[in-house]
C-alpha cells in the first residue's frame, strides 16, 4: 500500500516569505545526509593523500578539472533524441581494443550471437520466428574532449517474419559514450574509457547485449546506482535551473520509508519556481561551482520546513528517486532527461561519479 | 515377494552373477519394476544413473530389458557428466542394438539441459559427428550437434559430409537444422536454399517421456526449497538495489579470443584440417608440461580473469613481455571488487569464490595486486569485521608498502578496532595476518644494502604488475613503527585476554620474529621488544612461555652480536647503549629469577638498573604476601616447571627425591626438560652461566 503525502505550492510559498536568515547558519548536525557526506569527504581526503592525487577538501567544490569534459551541439537533432525517455545507466571499466573502425565486425558479431541466443531458446518470450539485427554506429553531435573523440550508439532491432510488413521494431538503444581511439601500441591506447552505457529496451537484448560485450572487450559492467549522497547533490545543484522555453516541472523528492505499515513512499513535490527563489538564497551567484555547504542548506532548509509542517523527520529516511526541471534521477540508475540545453551537464556529472571510483593510476591517465 | 527397495534393484543389475534371462526372471522383473516405480515417483540420484546407464548400455541383458531400463532414467536433479560420456563410449563399441543406441541418444536430448557440466562433451564433438552416417541415429546425432555447437567446431570437412550425406539421403529437416546452425557461425561458407518460412528442425518424438521428466523435476524443486523465515534486518538498508538476477559465478569461464577479422575474410578463415601450425586453444592447455611446449602458439584469452580459474594458466601472466594482460586483470579486478564488495550487501557466494581464487593468485605470485591494495582501504571503511574476514586478512598481508602514517590510519586501525572488540580466536588471527604483513616487508620490501658496492640497489623490475618505486628509506622506518605497533596489540590482547595460551602463542611467535628479522632478511636491529611482554612471558604460568622467552632472549643476543661484527671498525652507533642496556636488563634478571633464586632483589645492586616494574622498596614486594618470593619463581620452583621438576624427581632413586637434590643436580634438570621440548631454557643458561662444574 502506497501513500504519499504532498506539499501544496501554496504552503511553500508561504513559509518562503518567513525570513531566510534562520536557515542560512549553515550548521552540519548529524542528519543521515551529511554522515554520509563526512564519510565520503574523509574517504576522499585519505584516498587523495595516500595515493598522492590533488587534495580535495570538504567543502571543495563539485567540478573537477581531470575528467574529460563532454560537450554537444544543442541543435543537432540526435541529442534531442536522448531527451524524454527513460534510459538505464550502465557503467563499465575500460574496454580492451575496441576501435572505432571496426564497427561492422561488431555489429555482425553481436547479430550471430543475438541469432544463437534466440535459437537456443534464451530469450524467453520470443519464438524462432524473430530475427535480430544489431548496428554499431557513431553517434554525432557528441564531442568528447575538444580532440572529437565520439560516442557510439547500438541499436537492436527485431522483426518478425510472420507479420508481412517488414518493419524491424527497436527493442533496444544502447549508447556509449567515451573516448574512442584508434588501438595504438601503448597500453593507454589499447584500452578505451567508456564509462557511462545508456540503455532502453528489452532487459533480455540488454543481458545478452552485456554479456557479450564483457566478453568481447575484457570489461566488466554493472548498473549504475546512485547513492543518497549524490541525489542530494543531484537535487540541489540542479533545483534551481529552470528551462526557459517550456513550463518547468515541479521539484519532486521521493523518500522511502523505512519498516511502517502501510506507507512506503513519501513523495515531497514543490513548485518550481519557489525552489528557485530558494536555490537563489542558498547559491553563491558568482561563482561557478556549487559547493557542499550549499548543498547542506538547502536539505535543511526543506527539512525544517516539511517538519514544522508534518512532524516528520525526513532526514531519517532515504531519498529515493528526485526530480528536477530538467531530469529525474532514481537510484536503481534510471534517469530521464527533460531539457536539451543541459544533456552535457547531466551526462558530466554521471562520468565525474563513475571515474572517481575508478583507481587513481587510470583517473590521472584520462 | 514385497517391493524391493531401489538400492537392492540397483544391486541386482550390477551383480555379475545375476541371471540375465529375460523369460521366467522373476527377480528381474521385480527389480525393472521397483526402479520404475521410484524413477516416476521421485526420480533417480546422479548415481544411480550412472550406474544403470552404464548397465544399460552394455547390453548384458536384453535388448527389451536394457530399453526399459533407458526408458526408467528419470533424474531427480542433475545427471553426471560422466554418465554421458560412458554411454557415448559404449555406443562406439557398436555393442547396443541401433535402437538402443538411438534409444540412448534420445534420453540425452531429453535431460541435455540436467547435464551438470559440458566441457568433456565439447570435447568429444567430433566424435559423436561420426555417428551421423549410422540412419536410425542421425535425427537425434543431428538434434544433439545442433546443441552442442560452437563456433570453433565448425570445420570444412564436417560441412562436406553433411552435403554428402544430404545427396545420398535426401534433404531432411534435421540435416538443415544442424547447417542453419553452421551457416549462422560462418554464413559466407554453407549456403542454404531456405524456404521463407522458419521450419521446426527437429520433432519433438518423446514428448510423454519429456513430461514424465519435468514432472519430477518440479516435484524435486519444490521438495528443496526450504522454509525461510523472515527476519526483519537492523542493518542499514544498502544503498544497491538487490538484483533480480544476481550473477551466480562472477568468474568468466576460460574461451579462446577469437581472431577479430575472422568475419570479414571470406574463405580462408575457417579451418580446413586439424593442422599442427594452428593456434592452440587454451582450453585444450590440463597440464604444466602442455603449457611449455605450446608456449608460442597459444591463443590469448578473451576474458584474462578466467585465467583466476586455473592455476596452470597463471604462468601465462608471468611471461608477457608487455603489461598488458595484467592491466586488463586489474582494470576488471578493480572493477568488479568495487561493485560486488563495497557496494554490496552482506556475504554472497560468488564473491567468495572471487576473492578464494584472487587469494590463491596472489600466493602464486608471491606478491600482492596493486589495485587490491586501493580496494581493501576502501573495503576496511566500511567492513563490519565479519564478512570475508580470512580472505581480507590474507589480502592485507600482500599491501604494498607505504608510509606508516597511512597504514596506521587504514589498515592498522579498522583492525585495531576490530581486535580489541573480539574474541580471542579473532585476536589471534589479527595478530598472524599483521605478522605476514611484517614478514612479507622485511623479506620482499626491504633489501639488505651491501656496504662494500658503491652503486645504489636497482629498483626491483621483477615484480608482475607493474615495476615497484624505489622505497627503501620508506621501508626500514615503516618495519620498525610495525613492530612497535604489534608490541602494543600483544600488551593490549594479553591484559585483556589473561594470558589466554593461543594469544600467549601468537605475541610468542611475534617475538620470535622480531628477535630474528636481523639473521633472517638483515633488517637492522633497532628497538626490542617491551618490558611488559617479556616479564609477563617469564612469569607466566605456562611452560612454553618460560621457555621460549628464553629462546627470544638468545636470539636477540645472537643478532647484536652479529651486528656489532658487522659494523665492525665503524664502532658504536647511536641507540645501541638503549638497546644492549635493556637486553642486559633483561639477561641479568632472568637469570636472577631462574637461576640464582634472587628474583626482585634489587636492592642488592642499586647500581644495576633493573627492569622490573622499577620498585624501590622491599615492601611493595613483601605486602604482595608471596611466600620466599625470591626462590618461588626459580627453576625447581617455578609454578609452570614444577610439574617437569616433579617428573624429573620421579625418575631418580627413591632416597633422593627431594628438592634439595634437584637443586644439586640442575644440569640433569635442564636436560630433562629439553628432552620435553622446552630447549629454551637449557640453551639460555649455557648461553648466559658460565658453569662451574
Amino acid at each position: 500500500m502506497e501513500s504519499d503525502t504532498t506539499l501544496t505550492s501554496a504552503e511553500t510559498e508561504q513559509w518562503l516569505t518567513t525570513p531566510l536568515t534562520q536557515i542560512n547558519d549553515g550548521q552540519a548536525t548529524a542528519t543521515s545526509g551529511v554522515l554520509a557526506s563526512r564519510r565520503s569527504a574523509a574517504l576522499r581526503r585519505q584516498k587523495s593523500r595516500l595515493i598522492g592525487t590533488a587534495s580535495t577538501k570538504i567543502g571543495a567544490s563539485r567540478r573537477r578539472t581531470r575528467t574529460p569534459r563532454i560537450q554537444t551541439e544543442p541543435e543537432t537533432l540526435l541529442a534531442a533524441e536522448l531527451v524524454n525517455k527513460t534510459w538505464s545507466i550502465y557503467k563499465a571499466s575500460p574496454l580492451y581494443s575496441f576501435s572505432i573502425n571496426l564497427l561492422k565486425n561488431y555489429s555482425k558479431s553481436l547479430t550471430v550471437e543475438l541469432e544463437a541466443a534466440i535459437k537456443k531458446g534464451v530469450a524467453v518470450g520470443l519464438d524462432s520466428e524473430t530475427t535480430c539485427k544489431a548496428t554499431f554506429s557513431v553517434f554525432e553531435g557528441f564531442a568528447y574532449d575538444q580532440d572529437g573523440a565520439q560516442s557510439v550508439k547500438l541499436s537492436v532491432s527485431a522483426k518478425r517474419k510472420q507479420i508481412s510488413d517488414n518493419e524491424p521494431s527497436e527493442v533496444l538503444t544502447l549508447l556509449l559514450t567515451g573516448r574512442m581511439n584508434d588501438a595504438s601500441k601503448s597500453i593507454s591506447g589499447s584500452f578505451t574509457c567508456c564509462p557511462v552505457m545508456l540503455t532502453r529496451g528489452q532487459v533480455m537484448f540488454t543481458d545478452i547485449v552485456m554479456a557479450w560485450m564483457q566478453n568481447q572487450f575484457d570489461c566488466s559492467i554493472y548498473r549504475m546506482s546512485f547513492s543518497q549522497y549524490h541525489l542530494a547533490w543531484m537535487v540541489a545543484m540542479w533545483a534551481g535551473i529552470l528551462p526557459e522555453n517550456t513550463s518547468p516541472k515541479s521539484v519532486m523528492l521521493v523518500y522511502s520509508v523505512p519498516e511502517t505499515e502501510g506507507v512506503d513512499t513519501l513523495t515531497l513535490s514543490i513548485n518550481p519556481h519557489d525552489c528557485k527563489r530558494l536555490w537563489v538564497s542558498v547559491h553563491n551567484a558568482d561563482s561557478s561551482s556549487f559547493l557542499e555547504s550549499e548543498v547542506h542548506t538547502f536539505h535543511k532548509s526543506l527539512e525544517l520546513h516539511f517538519y514544522q509542517h508534518f512532524k516528520i523527520h525526513l532526514s531519517c529516511m532515504q531519498l529515493s528517486s528526485i526530480g528536477t526541471p530538467i531530469v529525474f534521477v532514481s537510484s536503481e540508475g534510471k534517469m530521464k532527461m527533460y531539457s536539451v540545453e543541459h544533456v552535457d551537464s547531466v551526462l558530466q556529472l554521471l562520468v565525474d561519479l563513475i571515474v572517481e571510483e575508478y583507481p587513481d593510476r587510470l583517473q590521472e591517465s584520462l | 515377494m514385497g517391493d524391493l527397495y531401489v538400492e537392492d534393484a540397483v544391486e541386482y543389475f550390477t551383480n555379475p552373477h545375476s541371471r540375465t534371462a529375460t523369460r521366467g526372471n522373476v527377480p528381474l522383473s521385480n527389480a525393472l519394476a521397483a526402479i520404475n516405480k521410484e524413477a516416476s515417483a521421485n526420480g533417480l540420484s546422479p548415481d544411480s544413473i550412472t550406474i544403470l546407464l552404464d548397465v544399460a548400455a552394455s547390453s548384458r541383458f536384453s535388448d527389451t530389458v536394457s530399453q526399459k531400463l533407458v526408458k526408467c532414467l528419470i533424474p531427480r536433479h542433475t545427471v553426471s557428466e560422466d554418465a554421458v560420456v560412458r554411454a557415448i563410449s559404449w555406443l562406439c563399441t557398436n555393442i547396443p542394438s541401433s535402437n538402443l543406441q538411438a534409444l540412448i541418444v534420445r534420453w540425452i536430448l531429453l535431460v541435455y539441459d540436467l547435464i551438470d557440466s559440458k566441457d568433456r562433451l565439447h570435447a568429444l564433438y567430433g566424435l559423436i559427428f561420426h555417428f551421423i552416417e549410422d540412419d536410425t541415429m542421425c535425427p537425434y546425432i543431428c538434434h544433439l550437434l545442433h546443441l552442442l555447437t560452437r563456433r570453433e567446431d565448425v570445420r570444412l570437412f564436417r560441412i562436406r559430409r553433411l552435403l554428402n550425406l544430404q545427396s545420398r539421403v535426401g534433404v531432411q529437416t534435421y540435416i538443415s537444422g544442424l547447417l542453419s546452425i553452421y551457416r549462422l557461425y560462418y554464413p559466407n561458407i554453407v549456403s542454404l536454399v531456405m524456404s521463407g518460412r522458419r521450419k521446426i528442425f527437429f520433432k519433438n518424438t518423446d514428448t510423454a517421456w519429456a513430461q514424465v521428466i519435468r514432472k519430477v523435476q518440479a516435484r524435486a524443486n519444490a521438495v528443496q526449497r526450504p522454509i525461510t523465515v523472515q527476519v526483519p534486518s537492523l542493518a542499514v538498508r544498502g544503498t544497491k538495489p538487490r538484483h533480480k538476477r544476481a550473477k551466480l559465478q562472477l568468474v568468466p569461464s576460460l574461451q579462446s579470443a577469437v581472431d577479430q577479422t575472422d568475419v570479414t575474410v571470406p574463405t580462408d578463415s575457417i579451418q580446413t584440417s586439424i593442422s599442427i601450425t594452428a593456434g592452440m586453444k587454451l582450453e585444450q592447455i590440463h597440464t604444466f608440461e602442455d603449457l611449455l611446449t605450446n608456449v608460442d602458439r597459444l591463443e590469448l584469452p578473451m576474458q584474462v580473469a578466467a585465467l583466476l580459474r586455473h592455476p596452470h594458466l597463471q604462468h601465462l601472466l608471468l611471461c608477457s613481455s608487455d603489461r598488458l594482460l595484467t592491466t586488463r586483470l586489474s582494470y576488471w579486478l578493480h572493477h568488479t571488487l568495487q561493485e560486488e564488495l563495497i557496494l554490496g550487501n552482506g556475504e554472497n557466494d560468488a564473491v567468495r569464490e572471487l576473492l578464494d581464487m584472487v587469494v590463491t593468485f596472489t600466493d602464486f605470485i608471491q606478491e600482492g595486486v596493486p589495485v587490491l591494495d586501493d580496494i581493501i582501504i576502501r573495503y576496511l571503511m566500511v567492513w563490519n569485521g565479519r564478512d570475508y574476514r580470512s580472505h581480507v586478512l590474507q589480502l592485507i598481508t600482500r599491501m604494498g608498502m607505504m608510509p606508516f602514517s597511512d597504514l596506521r590510519e587504514c589498515i592498522l586501525e579498522p583492525l585495531r578496532q576490530i581486535y580489541c572488540s573480539s574474541s580471542v580466536y579473532v585476536k589471534c588471527q589479527v595478530l598472524y595476518c599483521l605478522l605476514q604483513l611484517l614478514t612479507n616487508y622485511s623479506a620482499l620490501e626491504w633489501v639488505t644494502p651491501d656496504p662494500n658496492s658503491n652503486t645504489l640497489p636497482l629498483p626491483n623490475t621483477t615484480s608482475v604488475f607493474s615495476p615497484k618505486a624505489d622505497t627503501q628509506a620508506l621501508a626500514l622506518t615503516t618495519i620498525q613503527e610495525l613492530i612497535a605497533y604489534i608490541d602494543k596489540l600483544c600488551v593490549l590482547g594479553l591484559t585483556q585476554e589473561r594470558d589466554h595460551a593461543f594469544l600467549m602463542h601468537y605475541t610468542l611467535s611475534y617475538m620470535e620474529l622480531a628477535s630474528t628479522l636481523g639473521q633472517r632478511f638483515g633488517v637492522p636491529l633497532q628497538q626490542v621488544v617491551s618490558a611488559f611482554l617479556i616479564y609477563r612471558c617469564v612469569f607466566a604460568l605456562h611452560a612454553m612461555a618460560v621457555s621460549r622467552v628464553c629462546g627470544v632472549i638468545c636470539d636477540y643476543c645472537e643478532q647484536y652480536r652479529m651486528m656489532a661484527k658487522k659494523a665492525g671498525d665503524a664502532g658504536k652507533q647511536e641507540g645501541w647503549d638503549f638497546i644492549v642496556n635493556t637486553l642486559n636488563g633483561y639477561t641479568l634478571d632472568i637469570c636472577d629469577t631462574l637461576w640464582r633464586s634472587k628474583a626482585f632483589s634489587f636492592h642488592l645492586n642499586p647500581k644495576r638498573s633493573t627492569m622490573i616494574y622499577h620498585l624501590t622498596s622491599a615492601d611493595a614486594v613483601a605486602r604482595t604476601r608471596v611466600a620466599n618470593f625470591h626462590t618461588a619463581f626459580s627453576l625447581l620452583q617455578h609454578p609452570a616447571l614444577m610439574g617437569f621438576t616433579q617428573s624429573f624427581l620421579k625418575q631418580q632413586p627413591d632416597e633422593d627425591r627431594s628438592l634439595g637434590h634437584a637443586h644439586k643436580h640442575r644440569g640433569k634438570l635442564l636436560t630433562h626438560l629439553q628432552e620435553r621440548h622446552l630447549q629454551g631454557v637449557d640453551r639460555f643458561i649455557h648461553t648466559f652461566i658460565r658453569s662451574k662444574d
